[in-house]
């Protein structure tokens, strides 16, 4: 019969964590006592590849929001930045963060600055991100059903070539809200420059891609088909016209 | 004493990881999520606390654990859900299964397993910790994490499936 101080010897054997005369001792019974033998040899096969699993399952870990939860949280950074841009960035977040299946209200005819103001959430949230922020994190086992969610929700059809611009690598993407309407996010670092391409399915007049600078990050945006489209990342203006003239072309 | 930069930084850097062990203890993609952004702010109310120059990944480990267990947990409990198959938990949306099925089968396997018993594999065999740092984390002898490490085993041992080679064997130490 095999004891509870006897699993735990043979554990500590198995993970190499006995001193040298526990060694010597549990191994001079195991070659005298087969029961021993035996449950030493279960206890081996239970033995799996932990850290190899595990390792996948970090890579599963949903980083990107994570971190732009940290960044709503308030504290030095909101203190450094009292702009009301900023509010209007953490009220985008805090949607996200209520992770609701937020209704789209019904289209009002909205002003010019209504517009603008989506630009200016994005460029808020935007200059938030840093290059740690994507940094470790392999976007493309998750590219294609990530995109798909957000197709669905946008009823737009993103698929990994449809929003592939050269030298950019796909991070990340996800649902978020403005005004209660649902706002797509693909992340990309160029580089290692977080850009990202956002999608606002929010009635919006036709127009041709403009760039501007808001807060430091250059934005690229235009609009087709009743939705806004933007590019926008701590990017020349040139780059994100660019980058935004490679996606209109698309979409 | 810390500021909450640094707190903030400490975050940051072990966001996926803390994760990860709200994975192990809940078994459940959204608990997990919700307890590291319970941990980030109860974390950033008491950077007081941390001492500058200890390990930040252990401090924020323990407060994630404090919150499963005081709040969360309890919570679930009380409410009578209990706690999900875990065959449906793990790469529910079939994304992963399809691209990494031998990590999904170890991973599932593991969630089977009692909550004290694979929040102490992941400790130990894959946050690294010595039985004594597991011991005084957990608060319990060292004896109980080798116990515990020995029924994993024996259990994981039977499940094991064909093919899958062994971690930790005498030939094959971590």
């Amino acid at each position: 019969m095999i004891g509870a101080d006897d699993d735990a010897l043979l554990v500590a054997l198995i993970d190499d964590r006995l001193d040298a005369a526990a060694r010597r001792a549990i191994e001079m019974r195991l070659t005298v006592e087969p029961k021993l033998r035996a449950r030493y040899h279960e206890l081996a096969a239970g033995g799996l590849p932990f850290t190899r699993a595990f390792d996948a399952a970090l890579a599963e870990a949903p980083v990107a929001r994570m971190q732009a939860k940290l960044n709503a949280v308030g504290g030095g950074v909101p203190r450094r930045r009292p702009q009301r841009r900023w509010i209007g960035a953490a009220a985008a977040i805090a949607l996200l963060l209520a992770g609701a299946a937020i209704g789209r209200f019904a289209p009002a005819p909205f002003a010019s600055e209504d517009n603008d103001d989506w630009r200016a959430v994005v460029a808020s949230y935007a200059s938030l991100y840093t290059p740690e922020t994507f940094a470790g994190i392999d976007g493309a086992p998750n590219e294609a059903a990530e995109l798909a969610k957000l197709s669905h929700a946008l009823g737009v059809a993103l698929t990994p070539n449809a929003i592939a611009l050269p030298d950019l690598t796909f991070k990340w993407a996800g649902m978020l809200a403005y005004d209660g309407a649902p706002l797509g996010e693909i992340a990309y670092l160029d580089g290692d420059v977080p850009v990202v391409f956002c999608i606002l399915d929010k009635s919006e007049q036709d127009a041709p891609v403009k760039s501007e600078t808001r807060e430091g990050v250059a934005v690229a945006s235009w609009a087709r088909g009743g939705r806004g489209f933007l590019v926008g990342g701590r990017i020349s203006e040139a780059r994100a016209t660019q980058l935004a003239e490679a996606l209109a072309t698309r979409f | 004493m810390a500021s909450r930069d640094e707190i903030r930084a400490g975050l940051s850097a072990n966001l996926a990881r803390l994760w990860r062990y709200g994975l192990a203890l809940s078994a459940a993609r959204d608990v997990a999520e919700d307890l590291v952004q319970a941990t980030a702010l109860r974390a950033l109310e008491r950077a007081e606390q941390f001492q500058s120059g200890t390990r930040i990944d252990r401090w924020l480990f323990a407060i994630l654990r404090s919150i499963w267990l005081n709040e969360i947990r309890a919570r679930r409990i009380r409410q009578g859900q209990g706690f999900v198959d875990p065959d449906q938990v793990l790469f529910s949306d079939g994304t992963e299964i399809e691209t990494n099925i031998f990590a999904g089968q170890v991973l599932n396997a593991v969630h089977r397993l009692p909550e004290a018993q694979r929040e102490t594999v992941l400790l130990v065999y894959v946050e690294g910790l010595s039985y004594a740092e597991a011991a005084e984390f957990l608060g319990t002898p060292i004896g109980t994490i080798m116990s515990r490490l020995a029924a994993a085993r024996s259990a994981l041992g039977r499940l094991r499936a064909p093919g899958m080679s062994a971690q930790g064997t005498i030939n094959d130490r971590r």
